[in-house]
């Protein structure tokens, strides 16, 4: 049986881990990549996806069943991006793995995970689509990082505006707002055919 | 009214990103049939959708492990801190003390009074109100028959482990925590149903609360006590 992420969260209350460890599957990536996205900082990344993590475990029982588990784990991350922000604000460090503009999110590391489906065999990507995918990338990263990251949690992880304005700790309408902005400028640059091999260094 | 560009550029990118609702989906659908422009549009729309939703990074396998190893160590400490407190004798002592004269003076003399000849009388397990007496004499039947789905509970009763141990010398007796069983249930699962029919009132709802929170403060102590290896 395939337990449902309240089961998984009910499981982490009693302290049981192996349902940490199902829940742990089900989000790791997908939580890597938002916090690689929005914090892009390889060292800050790492530290942020643990202590998500571990927060999750030792505080399952603050989880209100009003919310879903996936909105509460995101807000937990976006938390921890938004004050890792804060502190990179007041002590200005630099970085030197910031991911490069037109770099599919999976090429910076290791691999790209389909999560559609992942069992699924998924037929070679053409030529043609990975350099619309490279171009899509590189537009995305140069949008203003608050349009970015909004659109990211809606378009790329799947949340709806109601949750992201939830992990985001935004107005609905703010949310609506940046999405429509971010997806305005993103069509214009791709329009005004943005080429993938133009990344900026 | 015609809806402006602008508006048709902010419905289609919510078309494309799913946030329509039927209704809106239809009228949408509709109006694409007519033009195909916008039919283009808000194919390229969707196209650029799902190019961004199917890439996501693999942690790095480093990471994974060390993050698991992270979350299982952060929740156990808080055990292993007090079983490795209870393990001298000198501060099981003195907390034995501190816990005892506390109980005293905070729980008082009526709490968890009553006798065990009498196992299903509710005023047997603690002393409580005529008023939520009443209530659970006539309630209980149709809360147990509620779902045993596991409704959420309304507020968060943890406290630190040191207040957990304040009831160290006060486990309940077996009649006792069958009653109170019947208690946390209203509180579990017919909290919100009685209290929005106005069968609950605020001190009802206070007093049930504060029923609750003991007991969970017993069950907790006496899980950590399960623990200690040498079963202190």
């Amino acid at each position: 049986m395939h337990p449902s992420d309240e089961e998984l969260i009910l499981g982490c209350r009693r302290g049981d881990e192996a349902s940490f460890d199902q829940l742990f599957e089900r989000y790791r990536s997908r939580l890597f990549t938002f916090i690689w996205r929005y914090v892009r900082n390889r060292e800050a990344a790492e530290d942020i996806f643990q202590e998500t993590f571990v927060r999750v475990f030792t505080r399952a029982h603050s989880f209100r069943r009003r919310a879903k588990v996936s909105t509460w784990i995101y807000t937990i991350a976006a938390n921890l991006c938004r004050d890792e922000l804060k502190r990179r604000k007041r002590r200005p460090t630099v970085s030197l793995d910031e991911p490069m503009a037109g770099q599919d999110p999976g090429q910076a590391w290791t691999h790209v995970v389909r999560l559609a489906d992942e069992s699924a065999e998924h037929p070679r990507e053409s030529a043609e689509e990975a350099e619309h995918r490279a171009a899509l990338w590189q537009a995305v990263d140069e949008l203003p990082d608050e349009l970015r990251v909004t659109l990211e949690l809606q378009a790329q992880h799947g949340l709806k505006y109601r949750e992201v304005a939830e992990v985001l700790g935004i107005p609905l309408g703010t949310v609506q707002s940046r999405i429509h902005n971010a997806v305005k400028l993103l069509r214009r640059k791709l329009r005004d055919g943005l080429k993938p091999n133009t990344a900026r260094t | 009214m015609e809806p402006d560009k602008n508006n048709i550029d902010e419905l289609l990118i919510d078309y494309a990103l799913g946030e329509l609702d039927a209704d809106e989906t239809t009228r949408v659908e509709l109006l694409l049939a007519e033009q195909p422009e916008l039919m283009r549009e808000a194919r390229a729309l969707k196209r650029m959708v799902s190019r961004m939703g199917v890439s996501m990074i693999m942690p790095p396998p480093r990471l994974v492990s060390q993050t698991r190893h992270a979350a299982y160590n952060a929740r156990s400490r808080p055990r292993r801190i007090l079983r490795a407190a209870l393990r001298r004798p000198a501060a099981v002592a003195a907390v034995g003390l501190v816990a005892a004269a506390l109980v005293v003076a905070l729980v008082g003399p009526g709490l968890w009074s009553g006798s065990d000849d009498e196992p299903t009388g509710i005023r047997q397990a603690a002393t409580i109100s005529e008023e939520l007496q009443s209530f659970l004499e006539h309630n209980l039947e149709e809360m147990r028959a509620l779902s045993r789905g596991d409704a959420p509970a309304e507020e968060d009763f943890s406290r630190p482990a040191a207040q957990a141990m304040l009831l160290l010398k006060q486990p309940l007796a077996p009649p006792h925590r069958a009653v109170l069983e019947d208690i946390e249930s209203v509180w579990r699962y017919g909290y919100d149903r009685f209290s929005s029919e106005g069968r609950l009132t605020d001190e009802t709802v206070a007093e049930l609360k504060e029923l609750v929170t003991r007991k969970r403060l017993v069950e907790r102590t006496e899980a950590m006590l399960a623990d200690q290896p040498d079963g202190r």
